[in-house]
């Protein structure tokens, strides 16, 4: 009996320092910044609570709404974006072609690199003065135009580019992942049958790739909401507020602008609207987790 | 046209790897034709060129007259059902046998006429608007029947169609498929590994081994009258017993001889030539009563009870054989038996293995 | 069809290029220049000189390859008052990764193995906030820890970002592990209980010998993870152990004068070096722990 309850205490032990990360960090670290949120705190905490008044300053504040506009903008073009060209991608390396595998490193490396790195890439290649629009206009073509980030309007899609740049490849890897996982008799019957490649593709091969269409969905989504580094590196948010986005204005209410309380009360918004995402893929797996448990 | 399908010199290499060289078959109308052999034999290579799913290196396919050699699978006129089904697995049943005719942009109510029909043959009317996945394994084989089924088609390919399910809905759709052959009358060309389905649905039986037909024939001829040895060997369980010796020609006709026991050919059905031989016989063509041909006296080794019949195991000059009874046997291990062989359903094969 | 009548195919059927084909391969190369300009035009723009680049040719090869960029970039370029390039910055950065790569992975590795075959009371529960903590954005956490840091003497500290990105790699690598160890047959462990082996002589002599690879997985994607971080490294690890994505942006947002875009560019490659240098050589290995690691979404 002895040994046996020494042998139970030993794992226990062994996942302690984690236990204490999720207890001590994410949810310590949570609770009191949802606290934080709820004060009228600016430089220093402070204890005086104001209800939701941070909330309501938030979102009348036009650069918040501006933010979270651009992340809007941001998020649908760069989700759909990496997901269309990584499966079209994915698709044309699944026709058998040559040097497939060169092809594939040369679409995922980028996704190596930093996001400093990527930004300041596309910056240099934007530079409207020096840039490739200078240099295709040089060349003669005097109304090539790719000076997206200097324009108030067009900035953010300069972004876009930016990131699709770095996260098409990872869409790619996982698509065609799936790709070769499917039957090759599928393929068989398919040519039987006289469907043509795109066809075979679109209403066959893509209604099959709905796990890893979504987790890599899931896994875009989180990378858009954190989006930081990237605007910092390409645009540090402007012109204007052009490519203000919401993680950059929580950084500098915390560490510029001492606005503690809009910061956090920020924070868990961002919070909020991941739960919003992801809470219905993680229903709906765990639903279909149950009702394969309960076929069983 | 007195082929539905005809093959002529074909080849096909993969790489450095020739699979099949100079094969040659003709295949009548509304036959039911079955490629038998073990993995590796050539005969799916065999069965997805005539599909047009493999590229061939040298030779001719002729379907219903046409020279489909460079056709797409589409234009053959062929419908084809797979090992693995291959159903598409998002779409409902009634979506899997519409899609080929609705891409081929045939009028909706012509797709929804030959559905409706093929799944009304195929009992699965009830089942149309569900996925493949909420069917079972003998549902799923009679959806992949129905896709091709839609096409009405000429010429039916089966790749090892009933491999995947177990064995009583394996025994079961047997004879679906026998009685939809029966019923459409079309071309079937059937690859399997299994020689009892080969022997139930066949009309002929085509034993393939290292990418050559070894014999084609009807089943109850490749049972009996086996061309070579392979074909003896590889066709009946138990398989066949051999007994190698030579054959001696005698002023009376042929002896057979192995070790210091000898014996008459009187009785045997086919030529004998002077030389080395192998004297084949099934189990059941050894008898235990009015024994007339020659005698192996030996000693029972195993006994296996199968219900309706018993194959007993015994042993003759060191060598295994193997004898089949019907009912029960009064057999134990270590009891003396005295059994004579049947020589007019044996087989003689020579030096080369070829039957005499 | 009528062709037919005339030719009798027979053998190969000839091989034509289709205009699909063509169009395949138009589609890839296309797509492989839009994601090689960019590296090309960062490696040449990094071997010109400033007159060169004024003139605003920004495909052309350099006249002469001409590496004084780098070595500014290295060791002489200026982020705000400091003019040492981005050496330290890539010393910080080996300093800060090396430790938390090890420590993570270790620690990922040991919760994998815990939660995998010894199922310790309450471990799916925490398992599974880990894997909700790890959707959180950092901001949340952001000002708590940087209190709580200060209070222990550890915020702009190694030892502190060390810390920092020990705690967010945690999620990533105990996942990874854990549905590593999840495959492998649970029969092995009963046996080496059944021969008497603890806990940590079955994880030290049997179970991590077994996971090779998914030790060289995990200390991959936790090495790219960390040394491309920006934001932690910004907030956590103070003015003397900034890493180089920081001191890269210090860089390139300095101007004194004109804009040398070939310093900032030989900079700006030798950030991405390492990274893509893991990349190119196991590349295998990276998408095998791409394909691991999005799983959990």
């Amino acid at each position: 009996m002895a040994r046996r309850q020494k042998k139970s205490f030993m794992p226990a032990l062994a996942i302690l320092p984690t236990w204490l990360t999720v207890v001590v960090v994410y949810i310590g670290a949570m609770v009191w910044t949802l606290n934080l949120s709820f004060t009228k705190s600016k430089l220093f905490p402070s204890g005086a609570y104001v209800g939701f008044d941070q909330y309501e300053r938030l979102l009348g504040s036009s650069k918040w709404i501006k933010a979270v506009s651009n992340l809007a903008t941001f998020g649908v073009l760069y989700v759909l974006g990496c997901l269309v060209i990584g499966f079209c991608l994915a698709a044309a390396l699944d026709r058998k072609v040559r040097f497939e595998n060169a092809f594939r490193t040369l679409f995922l490396y980028p996704y190596a690199m930093s996001f400093v790195v990527t930004g300041l890439v596309w910056q240099w290649l934007m530079n409207p003065v020096l840039g490739v629009q200078a240099t295709m206009q040089g060349l003669g073509w005097e109304s090539f135009s790719f000076d997206l980030l200097t324009s108030r309007d067009y900035a953010i899609y300069g972004v876009v580019i930016a990131g699709l740049w770095q996260g098409s490849g990872l869409v790619m890897v996982m698509m065609l992942a799936g790709m070769r996982g499917i039957d090759v008799e599928q393929w068989r019957a398919a040519r039987v049958d006289g469907i043509p490649a795109w066809r075979v593709y679109v209403s066959i091969i893509l209604p099959q790739l709905g796990p890893p269409l979504a987790a890599v969905a899931t896994l875009l989504t989180m990378g858009v909401i954190k989006t930081y580094d990237l605007v910092i590196a390409i645009t540090n948010g402007g012109p204007g507020t052009a490519t203000e986005v919401p993680a950059k204005f929580i950084m500098d209410n915390l560490f510029q602008r001492q606005n503690l309380g809009l910061a956090t009360a920020a924070a868990i918004m961002l919070l909020m609207s991941v739960v919003i995402i992801v809470a219905p893929f993680r229903y709906a797996s765990y639903i279909r987790a149950k009702r394969k448990a309960g076929v069983l | 046209m007195q082929t539905a399908v005809s093959i002529k010199d074909l080849k096909v290499s993969y790489g450095p790897t020739v699979v099949l060289q100079n094969l040659n078959l003709d295949i009548r109308p509304r036959e039911f034709l079955v490629l038998l052999g073990s993995s590796g034999c050539g005969k799916s290579t065999l069965l997805n060129a005539i599909a047009g799913l493999n590229d061939v290196s040298d030779g001719e396919i002729w379907i219903e007259g046409k020279n489909v050699t460079w056709a797409e699978p589409k234009d053959r006129g062929i419908g084809m059902v797979f090992q693995s089904y291959a159903l598409y697995p998002r779409m409902t049943v009634r979506k899997n046998l519409a899609f080929g005719l609705r891409v081929a942009g045939l009028p909706s109510d012509e797709v929804n006429t030959r559905v409706a029909r093929a799944a009304d043959m195929l009992h699965l009317t009830p089942l149309l608007d569900r996925k493949p996945a909420e069917l079972s394994g003998g549902q799923r084989q009679r959806v992949a029947i129905g896709r091709a089924l839609v096409r009405e088609v000429d010429v039916f390919l089966f790749d090892e169609p009933l491999s995947n399910l177990d064995a009583k809905l394996r025994n079961e759709l047997r004879v679906e498929i026998k009685k939809l052959h029966q019923d459409l009358g079309n071309t079937m060309i059937y690859v399997t590994h299994d020689q009892v389905e080969a022997m139930t649905l066949a009309d002929r039986i085509a034993i393939m081994k290292d990418g050559v037909i070894q014999q084609l024939a009807p089943p109850s001829e490749i049972y009996h009258r086996p061309a070579n040895l392979f074909v003896a060997g590889f066709i009946g369980a138990p398989s066949m017993n051999f007994i190698e010796g030579r054959v001696i020609k005698t002023d009376a006709g042929f002896d057979f001889e192995t070790g210091d026991t000898r014996f008459s050919l009187d009785g045997y059905h086919g030529a004998p030539v002077e030389g080395p031989a192998t004297l084949g016989f099934r189990p059941e063509h050894l008898c235990l009563e009015g024994i007339s041909g020659p005698e192996l006296n030996g000693t029972v080794a195993v006994v296996e009870p199968m219900g309706a019949d018993t194959v007993v195991w015994f042993d003759w000059h060191k060598q295994n054989f193997s004898l089949r009874l019907m009912g029960d046997s009064g057999f134990t291990p270590g009891a003396a038996i005295q059994v004579g062989i049947d020589l007019s359903k044996a087989s003689l094969f020579g030096a080369d293995g070829t039957a005499l | 069809m009528t062709r037919s009548a005339e030719i009798n195919p027979r053998g190969a059927k000839p091989t034509r290029i289709t205009a699909g084909r063509i169009g395949l391969y138009a589609f890839l190369i296309s797509a492989a220049l839009f994601f090689t300009v960019p590296l090309y035009v960062m490696i040449v723009t990094s071997l010109k000189t400033m007159p060169e680049i004024r003139a605003a040719r920004i495909f052309a090869l350099p006249d002469h390859l001409d590496f004084s960029a780098w070595k500014v970039a290295w060791a002489g370029a200026c982020a705000g008052a400091e003019c040492a390039g981005i050496r330290a910055g890539f010393l910080n950065s080996v300093l800060i990764t090396l430790p938390s790569v090890v420590i993570s992975v270790l620690f990922g590795a040991i919760n994998g193995y815990a939660l995998s075959f010894w199922r310790p009371r309450g471990g799916n529960l925490m398992f599974g906030l880990l894997m909700a903590g790890a959707l959180v954005p950092y901001q949340v956490f952001l000002y708590p820890l940087v209190r709580g840091f200060a209070a222990l003497g550890l915020y702009n500290s190694l030892i502190g970002i060390v810390i920092v990105h020990v705690l967010f790699g945690l999620p990533l690598v105990t996942l990874l592990f854990r549905n590593y160890f999840v495959t492998i047959p649970e029969e092995l462990f009963k046996a080496s209980r059944l021969d008497g082996a603890g806990f940590w002589r079955i994880f030290l002599e049997i179970m991590l010998p077994m996971s090779v690879p998914m030790l060289v997985v995990a200390a991959m994607m936790q090495f790219t993870g960390i040394w491309n971080d920006f934001l932690l490294g910004l907030v956590f690890a103070g003015r003397d152990n900034l890493p180089m994505t920081v001191q890269l942006n210090n860089i390139v947002n300095t101007t004194t004068g004109e804009r040398l875009y070939n310093v900032n560019m030989a900079a700006t490659i030798l950030t991405a070096l390492v990274p893509l240098a893991i990349y190119f050589f196991s590349g295998r290995w990276f998408v095998r722990g791409i394909a691991a690691g999005a799983v959990k979404g």
